[in-house]
């Protein structure tokens, strides 16, 4: 059986293909366009998971699209009824979309990926998230939590995940309905902060570690979170229903102060009074955040009294407040797929149609995520000697990587590309910039020279897994440190010595790597290691600023050409700016 | 690479955005109404509906640009 | 007309009341410059991936190297006249940003007859544009500098043409480059209308929204009050039939 999965329209359009239950490719639309959080029909990336199957579009049993469009357009309709006659601005913008467009996907669907309204099938957008976590995780049963900003109605929803001989469920338990949603909560906040919405979060996220909660009171005037762990907005504050650019209203000013201007400075730690408000607004954001998620996660506990817990949806993506589950939480396990958001909707849509739909049994969990493009050695060498680029090809991994690890040692920044790409926004060691985690200066150099961005983000480290423990605290056996879904405190002894990844909380959102899952990248920490006894790289995506991670070598060196990277490795080629 | 787009732009029939396909998803937008409780809001759809045709001419306008004002 | 040096100037000096008249809208039209360049780059990215031709990789891969340094060049200059730059690029110029997988839709001497033409239309641009802000140091010079790169694409694209002509294809040129004028003059053709077409659809659905949707306003309120709280309902039915709807 062949399905293939669509997500598309909103935010991060994706494609994956599963054949009998096995995700054979997987791939979001903005690597191949260029185009970050690219929302267009994933035409780019259908077609290259088709080619990667080897089959066509007429071999495919299934295309699932991610969401019930009708049920969508539905509240679209409802919410303008019930915002009359404030509505208008975003009215005349929505209905002009979907009469135009969004009204026919079925038709648009076909005609863009050449198949039959008969292979096209529509799951449920949280349907699609649970979907995705549960199936992917290695539980066989599971309480299921999918937040998010928001799908057709739901915002928040519980379900119980459950596989055995008689096939798989996905039982939904309840769901919260828009406009009652953390995630546009945090979306609103994160535009009131400056930043960019389905962008910025992760930026608030980081930004948060170099504030105090001291908003924490205000904050929750916001919203109310009942004891059955129900959220009500108080919708006073928030504009995001009926204006097609703002979602906050004059009220969420008067009670928080003046909102930060796009692009303003900031200074972190905050050297006067408005960066510290914004950083503490921030870290009261992120209180509340993981306050909620905990009185989900015991709503989910009661209702399915399970052990396990899989979480979907872009609040998923939030690693701080995973870790703040994993830790107060009531399950003894977390699961989170890399692809969180709704590019994972593809992946969850395909899985939902193949093992509920179908009864399928279920395959392995996903234990990598290294789902994309790769590129032949042969075809590397060619692009760069017609380029004029003078480079070195190792016959030897065990040379490159050795002859990497010198230059990181030495203090030097490089790129790092090998394999199949990364499914999900993280870089794991396929296209990564990689940097010595010791260096001091790191940090300051990677954000200023290398990928042009605000000084406070902090970068993230890859352990080895048998390393993890020496340097983090973090348990072996913990499930979301493979895809950095997850924050943890590098151990206090240990700070000292890994500077450029020690955020300044004391945390690290870790990536444990394995050297069954990532043989490449693990040999060059191991190389690393080896070197200089520290078995710990920073890791950080191989991007500049405002565009999505690189797939071909082509965009990985452009970004090497536009930076100031001093190597960058095309799987067994190496180029130095300035060669040694 | 191209033969792969044009193999993928193939298909066996496709219901492309055509007038009987559009007809049909307003039918079932209607449905749709109807089984969440939601059965006044049918009528605003046929006006939606009506909108729709407005709107499609209106599309074709960017073909005609520097006539729309001997049009309207 | 405005292929030459003359028609641009003459066009520039018409429109710089409007355009041009503010740090804001010069900013604004730094960005639309941005988005363009930045959809050049990803055109020639790909065309230097897919070709076979050695020469032309190199010609491909250094023409979007430029194009990406121009597009951050214009982008910083728009930040500095006006710190919010960026949420005055106009939704019209963001298409610009997307890659137009031109390479793989046109055969090779159409691709670069539009190469030559889009370079040969920014050049001049540039080239008017440079002596326009003369005594505005920071915008002479970057106008100055990007039009230095225009002119290496518009002189290895016209090269390429000549070869091919001298080659005995002269009669493929001729056609690809009209074709390519064409195309370009329909775009744009097509642009104004897609302003006006975008007002009308406003005016059409503004006017529903405030006659037609009081009466279900009102129907909303009585039939459909919103309810906060958990909501139960039966989970998705798994079936095929129910799989099929779009709702």
């Amino acid at each position: 059986m062949i399905v293939l999965g669509i997500s598309a329209f909103f935010h991060d359009a994706a494609a994956a293909l599963l054949v009998d239950g096995v995700v054979v490719a997987a791939a979001q639309e903005e690597r191949f366009t260029r185009l970050k959080h690219d929302a267009a029909l994933p035409v780019n990336a259908a077609r290259f998971c088709l080619e990667q199957a080897g089959v066509t579009i007429a071999q495919v049993d299934h295309v699932v699209f991610y969401e019930k469009p009708l049920r969508k357009f539905e509240r679209i309709l409802v919410t303008h009824l019930r915002e009359f006659p404030r509505s208008l601005p975003q009215f005349s913008r929505a209905l002009a979309t979907w009469l135009g467009k969004r009204l026919w996907s079925k038709g648009e669907l076909c005609a863009a990926l050449g198949c039959t309204t008969e292979q096209l099938l529509f799951c449920e957008h949280h349907l699609s998230h649970a979907a995705s976590a549960f199936f992917s995780s290695p539980f066989q049963s599971a309480a299921v939590i999918t937040v998010d900003g928001v799908g057709e109605w739901a915002t928040t929803s519980i379900y119980r995940g459950s596989s055995g001989p008689d096939g798989s469920k996905l039982e939904l338990l309840e769901e919260l309905h828009f406009p009652h949603s953390i995630g546009l909560l945090y979306s609103a906040l994160t535009a009131y902060l400056g930043f960019e919405v389905n962008d910025g979060e992760y930026k608030v996220m980081g930004l948060s570690a170099y504030g105090e909660p001291r908003f924490l009171d205000r904050l929750e005037q916001l919203c109310a979170i009942g004891d059955d762990g129900a959220l009500t907005l108080d919708e006073k504050f928030f504009c995001f229903q009926r204006h097609p650019t703002r979602s906050f209203t004059p009220a969420l000013e008067a009670l928080l102060g003046p909102a930060r201007v796009p692009g303003a400075a900031l200074h972190l730690p905050a050297r006067d009074e408005e960066d510290r408000r914004f950083a503490d607004i921030a870290a009261s954001l992120q209180k509340l955040t993981e306050r909620y998620l905990l009185a989900l996660s015991h709503r989910a506990k009661a209702l399915t009294f399970e052990r396990n817990l899989a979480l979907a949806g872009g609040v998923a993506l939030n690693c701080v407040a995973n870790r703040h589950l994993q830790t107060h939480g009531p399950f003894e396990q977390l699961f989170v797929q890399p692809a969180a958001g709704d590019a994972g909707g593809s992946l969850g849509a395909a899985q939902w149609a193949t093992h509920v739909l179908h009864g399928l049994p279920r395959v392995a969990a996903m234990r990598h995520a290294f789902l994309g493009a790769a590129y032949a050695p042969t075809e590397i060498a060619r692009f760069l000697t017609d380029c004029r680029v003078a480079y070195h090809a190792f016959d030897s991994r065990a040379d490159l990587v050795d002859e990497v690890a010198r230059l990181l040692s030495e203090q030097q920044v490089g790129g790092w590309f090998q394999g199949r790409f990364e499914w999900g926004p993280r870089a794991l060691g396929a296209r990564s910039i990689i940097a010595d985690a010791r260096d001091p200066k790191a940090q300051d150099r990677v954000n200023r020279k290398i990928k042009f961005r605000e000084s406070f983000r902090p970068f993230a480290p890859a352990v080895l897994a048998e390393e993890a423990a020496r340097w983090f605290d973090v348990s072996p056996t913990d499930q979301l440190a493979p895809f950095m879904c997850s924050v943890v405190p590098v151990r206090p002894e240990t700070r000292e010595r890994l500077p450029a990844i020690t955020h300044v909380d004391g945390t690290a959102r870790v990536q444990v790597v394995h050297a069954e899952d990532n043989p490449a990248f693990h040999a060059l920490v191991d190389a690393f290691r080896r070197r200089t006894g520290v078995g710990v790289l920073l890791n950080t995506s191989m991007n500049l600023k405002d565009e999505p991670l690189c797939a071909s070598p082509a965009e990985a060196y452009a970004v090497f050409a536009r930076s100031e990277l001093d190597f960058l490795v095309l799987e067994n080629c190496l180029i130095e700016r300035r060669p040694s | 690479m191209k033969a792969l787009a044009a193999a993928a732009a193939v298909a066996s029939p496709v219901r492309r955005g055509s007038r009987v396909a559009r007809t049909s998803v307003f039918l079932e937008l209607c449905r749709a109404l109807i089984s969440s409780g939601r059965w006044w809001l049918v009528p605003m759809v046929a006006v939606l509906a009506v909108c729709a045709l407005l709107l499609s001419a209106v599309a074709a306008i960017e073909y005609v640009a520097p006539f729309v004002y001997t049009i309207f | 007309m405005i292929a030459t040096a003359a028609g641009s100037q003459l066009m520039l000096r018409m429109l710089a009341p409007f355009v041009w008249r503010s740090a804001d809208k010069v900013a604004s039209k730094l960005e639309g410059f941005a988005a363009t360049e930045a959809g050049s780059a990803l055109d020639m990215l790909k065309a230097a991936e897919l070709t076979d031709d050695p020469k032309l990789r190199w010609l491909f891969f250094r023409h979007a190297m430029d194009e990406a340094r121009h597009a951050r060049m214009f982008r910083e200059a728009a930040r500095a006249l006006a710190p919010d730059a960026r949420a005055t690029a106009s939704e019209y110029n963001l298409i610009h940003a997307r890659r137009q997988n031109l390479f793989s839709r046109m055969p090779l001497i159409e691709f670069i007859a539009f190469v030559y033409l889009a370079e040969r239309r920014g050049e001049l641009q540039f080239r008017a544009l440079k002596t326009h802000f003369r005594g505005q140091a920071e915008l002479e010079a970057l106008f100055a500098r990007i039009g230095k790169d225009e002119r290496f694409h518009v002189a290895y694209s016209h090269k390429l043409l000549k070869t091919w002509r001298a080659e005995g294809q002269s009669l493929a040129v001729t056609r690809a480059l009209w074709k390519v004028r064409g195309v370009r003059a329909w775009e744009a053709w097509r642009r104004s209308g897609r302003i006006l077409g975008d007002v009308t659809s406003r005016l059409t659905l503004g006017t529903m929204y405030l006659v037609v949707l009081p009466i279900f306003v009102l129907l909303a309120r009585v039939f459909d009050p919103p309810t906060p709280g958990w909501k139960r309902r039966p989970s998705p039915p798994s079936t095929l039939a129910a799989a099929r709807r779009q709702f």
